[in-house]
């Protein structure tokens, strides 16, 4: 789907180029195809949960090429991830420029291959989602997993006992969340 | 956030909320209590296992409710008061509370409860009177408080079916908890 979304932005280029009047023309179309391209391309690599103690409540992976940690330890990679949410909160804290109390919320990270995007609850849960580069903000997909889908399917559920550890998840929040996932418009051509 | 606008948010919360009948709410919880003093022995006992359950609601009721009510982080402790006993108690309990006599270092409260939909029709006997009917209310409270890292002891000072003319539940401020991590970030 990218590689077409391309080409078709390629093209657009080339028919544009001939005219010089059309200049204009060009660059809108360019940015249409571009944001196209964008749509079409986002990927849903994978999501952690986070506890406030940094235990990892659940951990989903929908697309990972290269897993530089799959041969250690299988928690290794949760504790990175929390560890560089931890820190990366104390710093941001204290480079604030602004708030006195050092609460800054980091919403989103990006690379060049892919944007992690973060939601931290009062409560201490974090949700981190990783998904391609290009993607707007998430935030607000992330407050919702945890409004609408967190809350009602794992924290209402008798079985979780909150601030002990990993927690049995419940099949009926996966479901969910995938049917979820998989339904926002930035995901369409992800999966 | 001043108290008016706390208000308006508990009864747009409360207008949220999916609702249950009232009477049978308090006739569950009732019969809850109930079963609790026939099979402990001690009102004390009793009172102590009502907190206990209510500290369990308590802690998964905090995410319920920062998911459902929306509100922007609390700015300090008196703040968080004042959205529990406005906001929350209203979303929950139908009913809002007043937050009163603060101690001087602002780190205790107590929250005036007029109406108690738990206690309906309840009328304590004689032999009952160190009951703490409604007890999971502090439960509750504790539970979801220590979420959000503040660690209180919450008891009823004055309780209407005691005879008191207010139902009254004391808030203090133990210890604001700092972050802990689990085991596995420990350096060995």
């Amino acid at each position: 789907a990218a590689a077409a979304a391309a080409a078709a932005a390629a093209a657009a280029a080339r028919v544009h180029s001939g005219s010089r009047s059309s200049r204009p023309i060009q660059v809108l179309a360019a940015a249409a195809a571009a944001a196209s391209a964008l749509a079409a391309a986002t990927m849903i690599f994978n999501m952690y949960i986070f506890s406030r103690s940094g235990a990892c409540l659940y951990y989903k992976e929908w697309h990972r090429p290269l897993n530089t940690l799959a041969g250690e330890d299988p928690g290794e990679d949760a504790r990175l991830m929390f560890g560089m949410l931890f820190s990366l909160k104390e710093i941001m804290g204290k480079m604030s420029g602004k708030i006195p109390d050092g609460r800054e919320d980091t919403q989103v990270m990006r690379t060049s291959s892919y944007s992690t995007h973060l939601y931290e609850t009062q409560t201490g849960l974090r949700f981190v989602l990783n998904v391609d580069a290009g993607a707007p903000s998430l935030r607000a997909e992330l407050e919702q997993i945890y409004a609408g889908i967190f809350v009602e399917r794992v924290i209402k559920n008798p079985l979780y006992a909150p601030g002990d550890g990993p927690p049995e998840i419940p099949e009926d929040f996966e479901v969910e969340l995938e049917a979820y996932l998989r339904g926002l418009p930035v995901a369409q051509a992800g999966f | 956030m001043a108290s008016r606008s706390a208000q308006r948010a508990g009864d747009v919360a409360w207008a949220r909320t999916p609702k249950v009948n009232g009477e049978l709410f308090a006739l569950t919880y009732g019969a809850m209590v109930k079963r609790l003093v026939e099979d402990y022995t001690e009102i004390d006992e009793v009172n102590e296992q009502l907190e206990k359950m209510g500290y369990n609601i308590g802690i998964r009721l905090v995410d319920e409710f920062l998911a459902k009510a929306g509100l922007p982080p609390c700015q300090g402790f008196q703040e968080t008061a004042e959205v529990i006993a406005k906001v929350a108690f209203r979303m929950f309990l139908g009913v809002a509370a007043d937050v009163t006599s603060w101690n001087s270092e602002a780190t205790a409260f107590s929250l005036l409860l007029a109406d108690n939909p738990l206690a309906e029709f309840v009328e304590l006997p004689r032999q009952y009177k160190t009951l703490c009917y409604s007890n999971v209310l502090c439960g509750v409270v504790r539970g979801a408080l220590e979420m959000i890292q503040y660690r209180v002891e919450v008891t009823f000072l004055q309780d209407v079916l005691r005879g008191d003319d207010v139902n009254e539940l004391r808030v203090e401020l133990q210890e604001v908890l700092s972050e802990d991590l689990g085991e596995q970030y420990k350096d060995d």
